[in-house]
């Protein structure tokens, strides 16, 4: 498959400050890929980097084979972009903002027209079209910067944090219309928000420190990152810490913790001890509300690697 | 090269729009005709009586034109320093379009805000001529295109500060101080020094009213003035040096415009 994003060796130094050393990175036509790493990590960096907005002290960076330093407007012409908490003109409508920036990317007339209503009515910006944007909410300037990076249908969106510092509401929209927007194209989405990455994405990188940590399918890094089973068992009322040891004893429990009415066990065993497991719990006289198996999250990964390099 | 040149237009046409939709605009319109106001009503209130040299006249007013100068430092402010502040540069910026393109194309719809008030102030000009001496003399023609020279200069050395400033405030104080206090103390000193003073754009600028009839427009100026003082720049020199501000200014802030990152 057509690699759409190529980053190679990627350093950059902010007076003397390290903000990425050394990533390399291929994104593949398609693939919706989440950078993902803690504040500070260089996800915006990267991102930067990648709309021209900043140039890498070393290393290169190309979208579809151009160069975003040496080719930028060629490279841009393939990205919708969306960085940070971007601001609009206050005195612009929307409608205004959005055919300033289609015929920037080369559009005009009826397909620009066309565009810009599909792109209002995509966000439901439509009724909104001719108020000044300076009346708007973050949320409405958020939906807005959706609608701009989807003005074009570019082949390849940029995202970094686009639902930062929204409500949850927004913060639900936003991911909702990326969820729906998603298919055909690919997706570079930045956030140090797991719930959204693993909403928007099939793939992740994991960085901090400027550095790759990882970088494969959310499941792959689930099963490399996966040595015990995890059981949660939800009890009517919650066992005592004399009860909870007796838990501990059991065949193959290598790690037991309470947490509310529900114990977590680190499970060694396979499916069979697993329901021995539970029999065994309901003979030491626990009322079982549910028991269930929970596979390791992202966030058990990405939490690991992060913390290694701390 | 057309694509670019649509971008051009695309950038000048809707930075245009937004300079006639803030408030700034209307605020320096009025206080230029409120300028050319105070000439037309205070010389008659306070009996001296309009001169009877059209000439002079024409000089007079002509000085209250040079405001729209002023003006084109709050226009331009923040320009470029308005996109890196306010953050509206991370949607313009990551677009397919060169930033010399973005830089020209704000500086032509900043110059063309400016420029609709100092038409708008020398039809002031023309008319009041008109009114009190049933003659506007073709000076005035010169002076409109010299002091649009002017603003045009003024502009590019404002959007020079604008690309280097972290804020628009900042670079709108800044070029104030630079072309209204530096280079004036700059000229002050040649001048009592007796040194040429040709190439300051403060000096050059003063072209807009000394094109009447120089310095000598003004009586009572000359009393206790250095010898040399009332040499007024010549035309074509003064041209030159506004051009030559507009063009070394203009490229200097598309070449740091295009370097500067966002971070």
């Amino acid at each position: 498959m057509r690699e759409a994003i190529v980053i190679e060796e990627l350093c950059k130094y902010y007076n003397g400050f390290l903000a990425l050393d050394n990533l390399s990175l291929k994104i593949a036509e398609d693939d919706d890929v989440g950078l993902l790493g803690p504040n500070g990590a260089g996800k915006t960096t990267t991102i930067k980097i990648l709309c021209g907005l900043i140039s890498p002290s070393s290393g290169r960076a190309y979208i579809y084979g151009a160069d975003v330093v040496e080719e930028r407007e060629k490279a841009l012409s393939h990205v919708g972009a969306i960085i940070e908490t971007p601001e609009f003109y206050p005195y612009l409508t929307p409608e205004e903002v959005l055919s300033y920036l289609g015929r920037l990317r080369g559009m005009s007339g009826r397909t620009l027209e066309d565009a810009i209503t599909e792109a209002l009515e995509r966000v439901k910006l439509r009724g909104w079209a001719k108020v000044k944007i300076g009346k708007f909410s973050r949320g409405m300037k958020q939906r807005l910067a959706i609608a701009q990076a989807l003005l074009h249908n570019p082949p390849i969106l940029i995202l970094d944090e686009p639902a930062l510092g929204l409500d949850p509401r927004g913060m639900v929209e936003v991911r909702e219309m990326l969820k729906e927007v998603r298919e055909r194209r690919t997706v570079f989405y930045a956030s140090h928000i797991l719930s959204e990455i693993t909403q928007v994405c099939d793939k992740v990188a994991i960085i901090n420190r400027g550095r790759l940590l990882a970088y494969d399918s959310i499941d792959n890094l689930r099963k490399k990152f996966e040595s015990k089973l995890k059981i949660e068992v939800e009890m009517i009322r919650p066992p005592s810490a004399r009860q909870l040891r007796q838990i501990g004893r059991l065949d193959d429990v290598a790690r037991v913790e309470r947490v509310g009415n529900k114990v977590l066990i680190e499970f060694e065993g396979d499916r069979e001890a697993s329901a021995k497991l539970m029999e065994e719990i309901r003979r030491m006289g626990h009322q079982l509300v549910s028991f269930r198996t929970v596979g390791i999250t992202l966030e058990d990964v990405y939490l690991k690697l992060v913390e290694e390099t701390i | 090269m057309t694509d670019e040149r649509d971008k051009l237009r695309a950038v000048a046409k809707y930075e245009f729009m937004k300079h006639l939709r803030r408030k700034r605009f209307y605020v320096v319109l009025a206080l230029a005709i409120a300028v050319e106001m105070i000439v037309l009503i205070a010389l008659p209130l306070l009996g001296a009586g309009y001169p009877s040299n059209v000439m002079t006249m024409a000089a007079l007013l002509s000085m209250g034109a040079t405001f729209p100068t002023m003006g084109a430092v709050f226009f331009a402010g923040d320009a470029i320093a308005g996109e890196f502040e306010g953050k509206t540069g991370y949607v313009l910026f990551p677009n397919p379009v060169r930033r010399s393109t973005i830089v020209l194309g704000k500086y032509l719809a900043c110059f063309s805000a400016i420029a609709l008030v100092v038409l708008a102030l020398y039809g002031v000009v023309g008319a009041s001529l008109l009114w009190i001496y049933r003659r506007v003399p073709v000076e005035v023609a010169g002076s409109m295109a010299l002091c649009l020279l002017a603003s045009g200069a003024v502009v590019a050395v404002t959007f020079f500060f604008s690309s280097i400033s972290r804020g628009a405030m900042g670079a709108t104080v800044t070029t104030l101080i630079f072309i209204f206090v530096v280079l004036s103390v700059v000229e002050s000193v040649l001048l009592m020094a007796g040194q040429p003073r040709w190439f300051l754009l403060s000096y050059a600028s003063d072209v807009v009213v000394t094109i009447y009839n120089g310095y000598g427009a003004f009586a009572g100026v000359r009393e206790g003035m250095p010898s040399g003082a009332m040499r007024s720049p010549d035309v074509g020199t003064s041209v030159a040096v506004m051009v030559a501000y507009l063009v070394v200014f203009l490229a200097l802030s598309a070449a740091i415009t295009r370097r500067r990152e966002m971070t």
